[in-house]
């Protein structure tokens, strides 16, 4: 055989290695042992068809793009749901059927990192049945995430894999969908409101969650209104979302991980889509640079809420964002691809409740993300080994002007280099890595009079492994070690999980068990006296100090009784130690110092789900507690105050801002033709706060036993605080409604949508200054129209 | 799809139920209760005058509203050694930046080693406490004069104190040569010594303080007839409050800051040789 196109043969390449390993998973047992294999060796290379009779059907299999034959490629013929007959193709992709009797037949195709297809048939038929399959991946990398994904009911406890049809489900303002939408529907994950852009993840804070798009660390992935990521959700082909228990290839984060994989661009033809609406607007255009080869997309989003919000509402939203996204993706060579990304954003919004820069309660927030990198992917052809080279960098930089005046800034960027490998065995897999990360950081915080800079430096590796034990279990262990630069103990963290099927793989239901040890070298520090803030600002974990750390445990459940019905049961325990809590002492405006705190997370999280062809339905429900202890002990500054003494702190035990004990969400879908209806409820009991007892005027600085000069001392304000977090405020909830509808125009599809956000104006607090009584509340009712246009 | 409808239908009522249990309580009360009965407290009492000062406030609700009216406040304490009761009376001062004060007095000297309680109540709600213990008087132990005539001196050690004793006198009582009568010699020795184990130890230069009297009566050094009548000390103690400012301990439901300050004396005998050798002769007449 003659290889004319050298995509050809990294294919047969890639293809031979996924036959070999994947065989039995590919061919299911049942469906070799039943069907009438019809034999293909007696198919001769470049004949139409090669029986002595005529077949019944015949044709070749053939990649959508290339047109090139798919050798392996299995063809199923079904009737009344029953296999019947069954082959796979030749070397060149052919395959034949006779002495099929006379009837109607589904006749399915499918092949490993391709779309199947199903179509029904009179057979015999006269005419070759020529199927073309689209590829859904191309490459071994991602036919290895198929293979990880090839049961996509499999379940992992403290895992949720978000599909690009699951974001339709979430009713956003515009016609776009957002990953960051559908988080907030998901059980176990807090939210402090539509404004400010923070997730809380099963106990966890937003700066314990690590999120990855393509590999590169976003410090900030969403935007300053809530409902949306910093990335488009076109760019997304699945996100990983572990609320806890994830595995040793992840580090750098206590809580969790959001692992997002995006598409690649199609290498044969320009697609292009653009949406416009009054929150989002955007277009997103994939390129075959070099066709068959090398793709690249580009998008981009912008905010024109802040510009038509007075018109549209009659009220201002000073909020405006955006973000661009650049990725190229090509073969180099039979044996190599590689992948060059590109992420920027930004976010600009007045927290305050003045509009007028020059009133004293305007306050400016701004921050923008950067990311780029590249990844190098090599296979060599003699073995079942993938080589992963990657490189990124990503930064973020934020401001914040608490008053007109005033100007705090926080940088940070992070540099990651990493070699993994991954070792195909059969139905297991290794993974091994070693990897470098430095990150800097530099921070000035206006009048608190602090400043600084640092940087801390990590080497490590990790080894994670997958295999089954009999047909009922299969085991994840795993390590990762790391050794960081500067005064920080060097960790090792064990993890693991077991996924029990009692009925092997055909089990209605699954019991699945994940924990792991978790180290972070880095703090994100928030200014707690506001019960919402935005502004952090990130540092090194102070030295000599053990690195903070978490222990997780999640045990879960997961039962399809019906085919329309999936319930889920998780139950999750996070031990936590060494974090770092920011604390205040009397000092009105002093900058905080911080304390060590130990504690825990546990819960609770249920989900319920129903599917039909046209109507879904979803509600969940959590309860967690999230209680931190405090040992005697005196603060001590991560940001060096430069004034007065360390506060000393009493030893205490409390709840943190984020400890919302009750959450219930619901969302449905119902779809009539070609209209969709989009419901989302939710409802959060109210989080912690610290009261104030008042304020006084402190002496302490006048007073001395040699005068009387307290006596007519002014002293300095000073604020007296109630019980440490143990207050709450009010509960959360908002309805939101979108209705949308499809128009099929030639060589595209027109979407129109329109909705309402809150639709019961339910005024839910966002934030409230403690020191001057100024609230601010989320979003009001706010009615949206969209357009998007998909050119295929 | 029947048992979907079933099981919906119930989950929409719940929802309504909360929204309608939960939903409408949507207001923050950002001030506790108990902040309108805790108090700004700062003073001391102090053994060296009769007439004792504290700053009482009220918490103001904000940052910017002015100091509450302390109408109704009553400030008082109890020696809780021999139950003696004082009422403080409210006075305004005018501060630094000219604004109002409120300042209590309280006319009496407390007692070394005592305890007192400071109370702030208003009409009969459960007030802010602040106690403070006047130092206790040390123990002190005075070794015997050392050295020659030229540089005779003392050790003291005040066993237990752990705090720097502050303005230290040595007060001499001398009768000049022509008995014109018994004059009082001060010598100033600061904040002298240091903290060992057994409390705090310092010297007194016998030599030095002979010149300094012989000054003071405005003789010529080497006059001989100078009679010492009496030697004493006196120093003053600070409560263990003022070791660090930042510690409220003894404060209950206030913020600021309560301690005392004490003033310690006592007398002792030198004896005639090493009067001798400073050429001062021995009048003291043992208690």
């Amino acid at each position: 055989m003659t290889l004319t196109k050298p995509f050809f043969s990294k294919k047969l390449t890639v293809l031979g290695i996924v036959l070999v390993l994947q065989c039995s998973t590919t061919v299911p047992t049942a469906f070799a042992g039943r069907f009438q294999v019809v034999t293909i060796s007696g198919l001769a290379e470049g004949a139409t068809h090669a029986s002595a009779t005529d077949p019944s059907l015949y044709g070749r299999i053939l990649d959508a793009e290339s047109r090139i034959g798919l050798p392996g490629a299995t063809v199923a013929i079904i009737r009344n749901g029953e296999i019947v007959f069954g082959s796979i193709t030749n070397a060149s992709g052919r395959y034949s059927f006779e002495h099929i009797e006379k009837g109607t037949y589904v006749v399915q195709t499918s092949f490993l990192g391709y779309e199947s297809r199903s179509d029904t048939l009179q057979l015999p038929q006269q005419e070759p049945y020529d199927v073309l399959l689209q590829p859904t991946r191309t490459f071994l990398e991602e036919v290895l995430v198929e293979t990880q994904r090839q049961d996509l009911n499999k379940f992992v406890a403290g895992l949720e894999t978000v599909r690009p049809e699951d974001l339709t489900r979430v009713p956003m303002p515009d016609v776009s969908y957002d990953l960051a939408g559908y988080l907030l529907t998901l059980p176990g994950v807090v939210s402090t409101g539509d404004r400010g852009g923070q997730l809380f993840i099963r106990g966890g804070t937003p700066t314990q969650n690590l999120v990855l798009v393509d590999g590169m660390r976003i410090f900030q992935p969403f935007h300053i209104v809530g409902f949306y990521s910093a990335f488009p959700a076109d760019i997304i082909s699945y996100a990983d979302v572990y609320a806890g228990g994830f595995g040793a290839r992840y580090g750098g984060r206590i809580s969790s991980v959001i692992d997002i994989k995006t598409v690649n661009g199609s290498k044969e033809k320009l697609t292009y889509s653009a949406s416009i609406a009054p929150f989002l607007s955007g277009f997103n255009v994939s390129i075959p640079v070099r066709p068959g080869d090398t793709s690249l997309i580009l998008s981009a989003r912008e905010s024109v809420i802040d510009r038509i919000s007075p018109q549209l509402l009659g009220q201002e939203l000073p909020f405006r964002f955006g973000d661009r996204y650049a990725k190229l993706h090509s073969y180099l060579n039979q044996t190599s691809s590689l992948t060059i990304t590109a992420l920027t954003t930004s976010d600009e919004g007045n927290l305050g409740t003045s509009s007028d820069p020059s009133d004293p309660t305007f306050r400016k927030s701004t921050w923008k993300n950067r990311a780029f990198g590249g990844k190098y992917t090599y296979i060599p052809p003699e073995n079942a080994v993938m080589t992963e080279l990657a490189v990124y960098y990503s930064s973020l930089e934020s401001r914040y002007r608490p008053t007109r005046d005033e100007l705090r800034t926080s940088d940070v960027s992070d540099l990651n280099m990493s070699i993994g490998f991954v070792y195909l065995l059969g139905p297991s897999q290794v993974n091994f890595g070693i990897f470098g990360n430095t990150n800097f950081f530099e921070y000035k915080l206006g009048s608190l009079g602090t400043e600084g800079n640092s940087g801390v430096t990590s080497v490590g590796s990790y080894f994670e492994s997958q295999f089954n034990l009999g047909k009922k279990f299969r085991l994840e262990p795993g390590v990762r070690l790391e050794i960081f630069s500067r005064g920080l103990k060097n960790t090792i963290a064990p993890r693991g999980r077991i996924t029990y099927l009692p009925n092997g793989s055909g089990s209605h239901h699954q019991f699945s068990l994940a924990g792991g040890v978790y180290h972070q070298q880095i703090v994100g520090l928030n200014n707690e006296q506001d019960v919402s803030d935005v502004f952090t600002v990130w540092s090194a974990s102070p030295n000599n100090t053990p690195v903070p750390k978490a222990v997780h445990l999640i045990g879960g459940w997961k039962g399809r009784p019906r085919p329309w019905l999936e319930l889920t049961f998780e139950a999750y325990r996070k031990n936590l130690s060494d974090i770092s809590f920011p604390v205040f002492g009397n000092a009105v405006n002093k900058v905080a110092e911080f304390s060590k705190v130990d504690g825990y997370a546990q819960g609770i999280d249920t989900k319920v789900e129903v599917t039909s062809q046209d109507f879904f339905f979803s509600v969940s429900y959590s309860k967690s507690k999230v209680e931190y202890h405090r040992d005697a002990q005196r603060a001590s500054g991560v940001f060096r105050p430069n004034f007065g003494q360390a506060t000393l702190l009493d030893e205490n035990t409390f709840n943190p801002p984020h400890d919302r004990r009750d959450q219930l969400k619901a969302m449905a879908q119902y779809r009539m033709g070609s209209n969709k209806v989009s419901v989302r409820w939710q409802f959060g009991s109210g989080l912690p706060f610290t009261q104030v007892n008042g304020y006084y005027a402190d002496l302490k600085d006048s007073i001395d036993p040699r005068n009387t000069d307290f006596a007519t001392s002014v002293g300095h304000t000073f604020v007296s605080r109630a019980e440490l977090y143990d207050s709450r405020l009010p509960t959360y909830h908002r309805l939101d409604i979108t209705i949308e509808r499809s128009f099929a125009l030639p060589g595209a599809e027109l979407t129109a949508m329109a909705g309402v956000i809150n639709v019961y104006d339910r005024n839910n607090i966002f934030e409230y200054n403690i020191f001057t009584g100024s609230r601010i509340d989320q979003l009001p009712i706010i009615p949206s129209v969209g357009i998007r246009v998909d050119v295929r | 799809m029947k048992i979907l409808y079933r099981t919906i239908g119930p989950l929409v009522c719940a929802a309504a139920a909360l929204i309608t249990l939960l939903g409408c309580e949507n207001a923050i009360d950002p001030i506790a209760d108990e902040g309108q009965d805790i108090y700004a407290i700062y003073g001391y009492l102090d053994m060296r005058t009769s007439l004792q000062k504290v700053r009482v406030d009220l918490l103001r609700p904000t940052i910017l509203s002015d100091p509450l009216s302390l109408e109704g406040v009553q400030v008082t304490t109890i020696d809780r050694n021999d139950g003696t009761f004082e009422v403080w009376r409210d006075s305004s001062v005018v501060l630094d930046d000219g604004s109002q004060g409120h300042l209590f007095v309280a006319e009496f000297r407390p007692t070394l080693g005592h305890v007192y309680s400071l109370l702030v109540s208003r009409h009969g709600a459960p007030g802010a406490e602040a106690v403070s213990e006047l130092p206790l008087r040390p123990e002190v132990i005075v070794d015997s004069p050392v050295g020659d005539s030229l540089n005779v001196s003392q050790h003291f050690t005040l066993l237990g104190v752990t705090q720097k004793p502050t303005a230290v006198y040595v007060r001499y009582e001398v009768g000049p040569p022509d008995d014109s009568g018994v004059q009082v010699i001060r010598v100033a020795y600061g904040d002298p010594g240091s903290a060992t184990a057994r409390g705090w130890e310092f010297d007194i230069d016998l030599s030095t303080d002979r010149y300094i009297i012989m000054n003071g009566l405005d003789l010529n050094i080497n006059t001989k007839g100078v009679t010492v009548r009496r030697v004493s000390m006196e120093m003053t103690l600070f409560s263990k409050e003022w070791t660090s400012k930042e510690i409220d301990g003894n404060l209950d439901r206030a913020h600021g800051f309560f301690a005392s300050v004490g003033v310690f004396e006592f007398a002792w005998l030198l004896d005639s040789d090493t009067l001798n050798k400073l050429g001062l002769l021995n009048g003291q007449v043992p208690n």
